[in-house]
């Protein structure tokens, strides 16, 4: 039998001409496998510096909303980073597990580096930018930015409540100026006792979101002015913007 | 050189290969084939006695995949990590090979493995603490069966430990785990084995 075997073995080599695969391709496909991980690593901190940055936007408004404040984080939270950097996170997993020495790691262990290594990598990150960067970038782009990348532009479009989110259309005249909300309505706005955010300049074409009350008949009284943060690239920009602003009802000038 | 010297060179040739570890042997078989001739006749009748026991094959089916597991490792050789038990390495890709197999294998006729001895069944009563419930020579006939109602992957992690004799630290190589997944697994499968035996009581 054993004699059988080795010989069957050792001719069936011979006579495909079967030779060994060489060392570069193991290499180059363990290499793959490092650089894919260490890619995916690399996009989800830049995923989670855009969820720094939205997130951390809003936090200042937070202490001057009364209640609701549970509501508005829960629907204030980016889903759509969050489930992108899931995935990101699960193809480091993937790859990282397939690389040569990957199973010796356990699952919980992988995710919690990664997850580590990706809040350390995106918090630098978003120091730098990258994450208004990358905000911005989607705002002008993704057709889809306010339904699903940034559901806080609707979140800020609630005037009856006190929320109101735009761009400012008029001069200043006797701290009273027009803006211009997402859907194309002009808004007559108050604003002698707010409190403006030193970030920003009241100016035409400024963006900007505010926490106030609501008048009636298109007039808001701002009670603290913010800079628009996420989302402010989507104003104008944005395929989807562009259509609501076409749309906009006269006489009001940009 | 005469006949007899000859002869002597190839014994001489002969001792020293067999002299040879495992991995010196798989980074000689790089060379020259005959050297993966030794590693065939090593691992033969292991691997044979590894694949029917996980997959129930006759010894046919056995060694028509044990041909496949070996041309796999030939082509393979330059994937070999040093820091691997080639005996890790090598059941790794036979139970991969086994594991391709399995589906289309599965729904031919199933052989018995062979007889086990009295020392083994001794071993596996005491290690899995079932001496007093079970008769040996119960067990010894009945074995495989209750190996082929366990979870697939407690009937493998079972076989590797027990039959195949293999550390934690070759387990969790062979099935790519973790050291800790395999202790655990080990734990379930244990459990689960003495939950059989104890349903058969």
């Amino acid at each position: 039998m054993t004699k059988n075997l080795e010989q069957t073995v050792l001719e069936k080599i011979k006579k495909e001409n079967i030779k060994p695969e060489p060392k570069w391709k193991f290499l180059l496909k363990n290499c793959t496998l490092w650089f894919f991980a260490g890619a995916s690593l690399v996009f989800g901190s830049m995923i989670f510096s855009v969820i720094l940055y939205m997130t951390l936007n809003d936090w200042s408004a937070l202490r001057h909303l009364g209640g609701g404040k549970f509501k508005f984080i829960m629907m204030g939270l980016p889903y759509f980073w969050i489930i992108l950097l899931a995935i990101f996170i699960a193809v480091v997993h993937y790859n990282f597990r397939n690389t040569k020495k990957g199973y010796k790691y356990r699952l919980p262990i992988i995710i919690l580096i990664s997850v580590v290594a990706s809040v350390l990598l995106g918090g630098v990150l978003y120091k730098a930018g990258i994450g208004k960067g990358l905000d911005d970038f989607t705002a002008k782009r993704a057709a889809f930015y306010r339904k699903i990348v940034n559901k806080r532009i609707d979140l800020w479009h609630r005037p009856e409540e006190g929320f109101l989110a735009g761009v400012i259309i008029s001069d200043i005249e006797k701290n009273n100026f027009q803006l211009e909300d997402f859907k194309g309505d002009a808004w007559g706005v108050i604003m002698e006792d707010a409190v403006i955010m030193p970030e920003i300049k009241i100016k035409r074409n400024e963006r900007i979101k505010m926490i106030g009350k609501f008048l009636g008949d298109y007039n808001f009284e701002a009670r603290r002015i913010m800079p628009m943060g996420p989302g402010r690239d989507w104003f104008r920009n944005n395929p989807e913007a562009r259509r609501f602003f076409r749309k906009r009802k006269p006489p009001f000038s940009r | 050189m005469t006949k007899k010297d000859r002869s002597e060179g190839t014994n001489y040739l002969s001792d020293s290969i067999e002299g040879l570890s495992d991995e010196e042997l798989a980074k000689m078989a790089l060379v020259k084939q005959s050297f993966f001739g030794q590693i065939i006749k090593r691992y033969e009748r292991k691997l044979i006695s590894y694949i029917k026991k996980i997959s129930n094959v006759s010894h046919e089916d056995a060694e028509d995949i044990l041909q496949d597991v070996f041309i796999k490792v030939y082509k393979n050789l330059n994937d070999f990590d040093d820091s691997l038990k080639f005996s890790s390495w090598i059941y790794r890709i036979c139970r991969n090979e086994v594991i391709s197999n399995w589906r289309k294998r599965r729904a031919r006729p199933q052989n018995s493995p062979e007889e086990l001895d009295e020392n083994f069944i001794k071993g596996i009563t005491s290690d899995l603490d079932i001496e007093r419930e079970i008769d040996r020579k119960y067990l010894k006939r009945n074995i495989y069966k209750i190996l082929d109602k366990l979870d697939i992957r407690h009937k493998d992690i079972l076989i590797l430990k027990f039959f195949e004799e293999c550390d934690y630290k070759e387990i969790s190589d062979i099935m790519k785990m973790p050291m800790g997944t395999v202790a655990s697994l080990m734990n379930r499968a244990k459990k689960e084995f003495r939950k059989k035996i104890k349903k058969i009581i």
